[in-house]
């Protein structure tokens, strides 16, 4: 269950903004989060209230946006959504035009866990 | 960093809407007459290969189907499926364990009809698994000897909350430090009722004991 | 009435384990010890090759060990039973990891002046460690041979962040099915600076080359301060 550990990433990075901008919560948080990144958002919203109980981020709106893995067919060119063609295809993705397994990952993005922004209230 | 306190307070509480959701699986498996096997191990213990070797053994006795959540499946859904197993490959994306919701989702996707027992094969993962309820009837854990024969004092939740323990890969006995009563009065300290088994799914050692107990195991479940 | 300030953040949330990961290890880089991170799956021999290593090693170096396990304290027991060094058991809440927050915080109880080298036995899964810096200088993973050569293929953030390979138990390869080769050109597809060392804890073998490794390292960190 490391979206535990995540949450407590997160509000100590928000602690530290909150000090550098002389604010006394953070009102609200942007996530994006990466389908190839190894959280969880359904874990991260279920521990996300009791998480930031108590904490700067405590009461703040929280928003996710799901940073989807999309790949480029080596083949023909196709891009398509990595994840969905895994959903179709028994866990191994291929092309959906020419069933190629061989493609290549179109944004690196989709490895990341990031703190878009969030909303300062002094 | 969260407080210890305050971390064990979180986990209650995740715990305790998936230990629901997990009972209400449970009694919906039970009402179809479906019985469900939570399979738990580290990687490489040999899940897949006792799974193929169980398949032999039941020879037909049981309908049966295979749910694999395992990333680390060294034999893949496809083989499964060419030994003649009803099998579905779930889509984890990096998680380290799963719990009630998405084995009841697997459980859809799998689509088999009447069938008698179900096998989730989880994450390989001794830690994070044995948290979460799947709603399973049966909860078996494989140990390999290679492993050692500590590992359930070192990972004693995992231990606690498995009905059986397979002992895989006994044919190495001879090359590896294991002391087997050792290992049996650490799983037994902490779970008394614990049945287990030794076996070796690639000589067939064993596995015919376990695929009947199995097989008596779910008939008499799916008889209660 | 309150003002909310949005403010553009863009920062990765492992950014403050970053950051206090990086400062970790600009401290022990500062008072000149060697700190290495062991990552492996349960009963690859960690605990083993730690035991083998420090006695090769300890004549010749100061040497501090933690080991982080859910409850028991058996290897942190085992390794100060078996080399007579000086060894932390932290306990980490039944967490599947540990961070550099947690790495710090035991480093208030365990003292590491002076100390040449530091080993942390990190938890015995292959799925979350991998996502949280430690602080140490180099990542180990060990991969032991009865646990199959494809575990590259579906643990590929751990190899990632291996700086390091072990391959353990090679005294049993006649007994499993595993392509030495094939783990290695696996691994190197994810990490092509990854550095080999087949070994058998057990029997030793192998075990020089790693000690070698080591005070390698270790020369690299101590020049770094002169």
């Amino acid at each position: 269950m490391h979206e535990l550990g995540v949450i407590s990433k997160i509000v100590e990075s928000c602690e530290l903004i909150a000090r550098q901008n002389g604010a006394s919560r953070i009102g609200y948080i942007k996530l994006e989060i990466g389908e190839a990144s190894g959280v969880v958002s359904k874990y991260l919203k279920t521990l996300w209230t009791m998480g930031t109980n108590g904490t700067v981020l405590d009461g703040a709106d929280l928003v996710i946006e799901d940073i989807r893995a999309i790949v480029k067919c080596n083949d023909c060119g196709e891009e398509f959504s990595l994840m969905d063609s895994a959903d179709a295809n028994h866990d191994k993705p291929c092309c959906p035009k020419c069933q190629s397994r061989l493609f290549t990952l179109t944004n690196e993005d989709c490895k990341k866990c990031i703190i878009a922004e969030v909303g300062a209230v002094d | 960093m969260m407080d210890e306190v305050k971390i064990i307070k979180l986990k209650e509480s995740v715990l305790e809407d998936n230990n629901q959701d997990a009972q209400l699986l449970r009694d919906t498996l039970r009402s179809q007459g479906t019985c469900l096997l939570n399979l738990m191990s580290s990687p490489g213990s040999g899940k897949t290969t006792t799974l193929l070797a169980l398949n032999k053994a039941f020879a037909g006795r049981l309908r049966w189907g295979v749910m694999e959540a395992d990333i680390d499946s060294a034999v893949d859904a496809n083989t499964m499926l060419e030994a003649g197993v009803p099998t579905v490959q779930l889509h984890t994306g990096g998680m380290c364990h799963l719990d009630a919701d998405m084995t009841r989702q697997g459980i859809r996707a799998l689509g088999l009809e009447n069938a008698e027992l179900i096998v989730l094969e989880n994450i390989g993962n001794l830690v994070c698994p044995a948290e979460f309820d799947t709603g399973a009837a049966i909860n078996m854990t494989i140990l390999s000897v290679p492993e050692g024969d500590d590992k359930p004092a070192k990972y004693p939740l995992m231990y606690e909350t498995c009905d059986m323990l397979v002992v895989n890969k006994i044919d190495t006995l001879p090359i590896f430090n294991f002391d087997k009563k050792r290992m049996e009065q650490c799983a037994r300290a902490r779970n008394p009722e614990i049945e287990i088994f030794y076996i070796s799914a690639k000589t067939g050692e064993g596995v015919q004991e376990l695929a009947d107990a199995l097989v008596r195991k779910v008939k008499e479940w799916n008889a209660k | 009435m309150s003002e909310v300030k949005v403010i553009q953040v863009n920062e990765s949330i492992f950014a403050e384990n970053d950051r206090t990961a990086d400062l970790l290890r600009k401290r022990m880089t500062e008072q000149g010890t060697l700190f290495l991170n062991f990552m492996s799956s349960p009963g690859s021999g960690k605990t083993t090759t730690l035991v083998a290593l420090i006695n090769r090693l300890k004549d010749r170096l100061n040497i501090g060990e933690m080991d982080v396990d859910i409850e028991s304290s058996l290897d942190a027991q085992r390794v100060a039973d078996r080399t007579g060094i000086r060894s932390l058991q932290i306990h980490n809440s039944g967490l599947c990891h540990i961070d550099a927050d947690m790495t710090a915080r035991a480093l208030l109880e365990y003292d590491t002046k002076g100390l040449d080298l530091l080993f942390l036995e990190n938890i015995g899964n292959l799925v979350c460690p991998a996502e949280f810096d430690t602080g140490a200088h180099k990542n180990v993973t060990i991969l032991s041979v009865p646990e199959g050569d494809d575990k590259p293929l579906k643990y590929p953030l751990m190899y990632q962040v291996s700086d390091v390979v072990l391959i353990n138990k090679i005294d049993a390869l006649d007994y499993f099915d595993f392509d030495l080769k094939k783990a290695k050109q696996r691994i190197l597809a994810l990490n092509p600076n990854a550095i080999f060392f087949p070994i058998s804890a057990k029997t030793g073998e192998g075990l020089d080359a790693v000690c070698a490794w080591i005070l390698d390292e270790l020369n690299t960190i101590k020049s770094a301060i002169l």
